[in-house]
């Protein structure tokens, strides 16, 4: 138990230190230096693109990609890849391991009368690497971009400024959220002088969470009324004027370069 | 000239509760006015009715002459005059760093520029520059407190309406704020501070008591001399009302300094 919910913490701790910190959006590597608008469709061109890929050695090569694109952006490569993996096990649990059984083929090996292909193997491996690959492209993109300048993005594409306000909201809602469990978590371990059993432990903790749920919403009303009464109308107030930049033109290029050869090659033009 | 005139007001929450009944008050400009009464008295709602946040299931009120209607929620000119500074720092504070947090409003009401210029002369004007580019969620609770109050004062307000201002802190933080709201009053700002603390209920010129409606409206003194008010009101009585009653002496001294002029006064005479 005292695992559990040690790791469980450290994730939290972890995650909303680095998401709402902002901490690695400030240096001046090259994705921080994009302009936010076009950092947006990018993202959404590159995961589409790894997503549609049948090959693992063109998903490894995405996979790099993004590995340089980290470097060049001067993020801490090993917790980069540290934050990409975490969420993997459970994606491959749920989906991969079973998909080595249940995809037909030649047999690998036998386990507790199930029958591993060579087959299914091969499809979780790359839908194992799909994913690592997806999820580093985005946490790339949270790891460098400021919820500023997201907001500001998305008003410029026209976005409505009452979706804009619920994101908002949402985003506070959660940064909230995740800051009451973990002070909950914290006086909870405090307190507790011997150690729980299993059930007895998971008990306590299902009451904290409920008790933090109450306070988060009672508090979440006031996360609009404070910003109301500091002036916020439903409009986006511009943080900083969009202006595209040679660096912009250069990895716009770059990348439909990319998309547009992989393309090509997995299609078989090339 | 009357700031806030509050007419025949009643307040029901949409669950179908009446938090306010019947409530009138007048406050002048430049006065301190301290509200005081139990937990769910209603005394944030209040404050929340004051700010434009809700309006009045019934009766009305005038801000500066003029009926606080839907407009008003969003009229920039009434929240940049109004500053409402709420019980939990938390809900006020967001932003990936203390800066942008305090320029919120100021960037809003006078963009960018102005906004962040002002923010940091707050900070400054607070000796809170240091937390500027830190992030409000590793922040101490005095710390939190001064980031919200530089939130508010950020944006000049000419009536501060304060929650619990002094709820939470410890005495260096809390002489802090009590010394704020001072310079305020000399500066001839508008105050409404609702709170349990004794020393705060001295500073003001006035006292309503609350509980659902308004069970009393006088000086500080004309309060402390009447013990039946001061239970009502959930406060503490202070303990050296306590000795005078004790003692059959007819003075509410509000501090020990004037308790001690009075005794001195006492014994000089034969
Ligand atoms: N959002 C809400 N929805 C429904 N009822 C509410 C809401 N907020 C407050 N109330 C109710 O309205 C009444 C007055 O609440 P309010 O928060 O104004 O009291 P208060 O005097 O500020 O109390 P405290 O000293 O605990 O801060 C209470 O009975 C409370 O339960
Ligand atoms: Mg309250």
């Amino acid at each position: 138990m005292g695992f559990l919910e040690d790791t469980a913490r450290e994730v939290l701790e972890f995650t909303t230190e680095a998401v709402f910190s902002e901490r690695h959006t400030r240096k001046n590597g090259l994705l921080q230096r994009l302009d936010p608008r076009l950092k947006t469709v990018s993202l959404v061109v590159l995961v589409a693109t790894v997503v549609s890929l049948q090959d693992i050695r063109i998903v490894v090569a995405f996979y790099f990609l993004a590995l340089v694109l980290a470097v060049m952006s001067k993020l801490p490569v090993v917790e980069f890849t540290k934050r990409v993996w975490i969420f993997i096990p459970v994606f491959t649990g749920i989906i991969a391991i079973p998909s080595i059984f249940m995809v037909p083929g030649e047999t690998a090996f036998k386990v507790l009368g199930l029958t591993a292909t060579w087959e299914g193997i091969r499809w979780a491996v790359l839908f194992t690497l799909r994913v690592a690959t997806a999820v580093s492209y985005a946490i790339l993109f949270t790891m460098t971009s400021r919820w500023n300048e997201i907001v500001s993005a998305l008003a410029s594409f026209r976005v409505p400024g009452m979706v804009i306000t619920i994101t908002t909201l949402t985003y506070r809602y959660v940064f909230l959220l995740a800051k009451l469990l973990l002070d909950a978590m914290h006086s909870r371990r405090a307190r507790l002088a011997g150690e729980l059993g299993m059930v007895e432990s998971w008990k306590e903790a299902g009451k904290h969470i409920g008790a933090t749920f109450i306070k988060a919403n009672a508090l979440g009303e006031d996360i609009y009324y404070a910003m109301l009464s500091r002036g916020y109308t439903n409009e986006v107030q511009p943080i900083r004027e969009f202006r595209l930049g040679k660096v912009d033109y250069a990895f716009s290029i770059v990348t439909a370069l990319v998309v547009l050869l992989t393309l090509a090659f997995t299609r078989g033009l090339l | 000239m009357k700031v806030y005139e509050i007419k025949n007001v009643s307040y029901r929450y949409p669950t179908g509760e009446w938090a306010l009944r019947n409530i009138n008050m007048e406050i002048e400009k430049g006065e301190t006015v301290a509200i005081v009464g139990p937990n769910g008295a209603g005394k944030t709602t209040l404050l929340k009715l004051m700010d434009a946040l809700v309006l009045p299931s019934e009766g009305e009120i005038l801000f500066e002459g003029k009926p606080i209607t839907e407009e008003t929620m969003t009229d920039p000119e009434f929240r940049r005059k109004v500053g409402f500074l709420f019980q939990n720092p938390d809900v006020m504070l967001f932003s990936a760093t203390v800066l942008e947090d305090v320029a919120f409003g100021p960037v809003h009401l006078w963009g960018k520029e102005k906004g962040l210029k002002r923010a940091r002369e707050e900070l400054r004007k607070l000796g809170i520059e240091r937390l500027a580019e830190r992030h409000p969620y590793n922040l101490s609770g005095g710390e939190k407190k001064k980031a919200s109050i530089a939130c508010v004062t950020s944006m000049e307000p000419e009536v501060l309406l304060l929650d619990e201002p002094t709820r939470d802190l410890d005495l260096r933080n809390r002489n802090f704020v009590l010394e704020m709201i001072r310079g305020w009053k000399a500066e001839k700002k508008t105050v409404v501070v609702v709170t349990h603390d004794l020393r705060l209920i001295r500073l003001a010129d006035r006292v309503y008591v609350l509980k659902g409606e308004v069970l009393f409206e006088g000086t500080p003194r004309e309060l402390f001399s009447r013990p039946e008010l001061i239970e009502s009101a959930n406060l503490d009585v202070p303990e050296i009302v306590k000795l005078f009653h004790m003692l059959g002496l007819k003075e509410t001294p509000l501090s020990v300094e004037e308790a001690g002029e009075i005794l001195s006064g006492l014994c000089v005479k034969p």
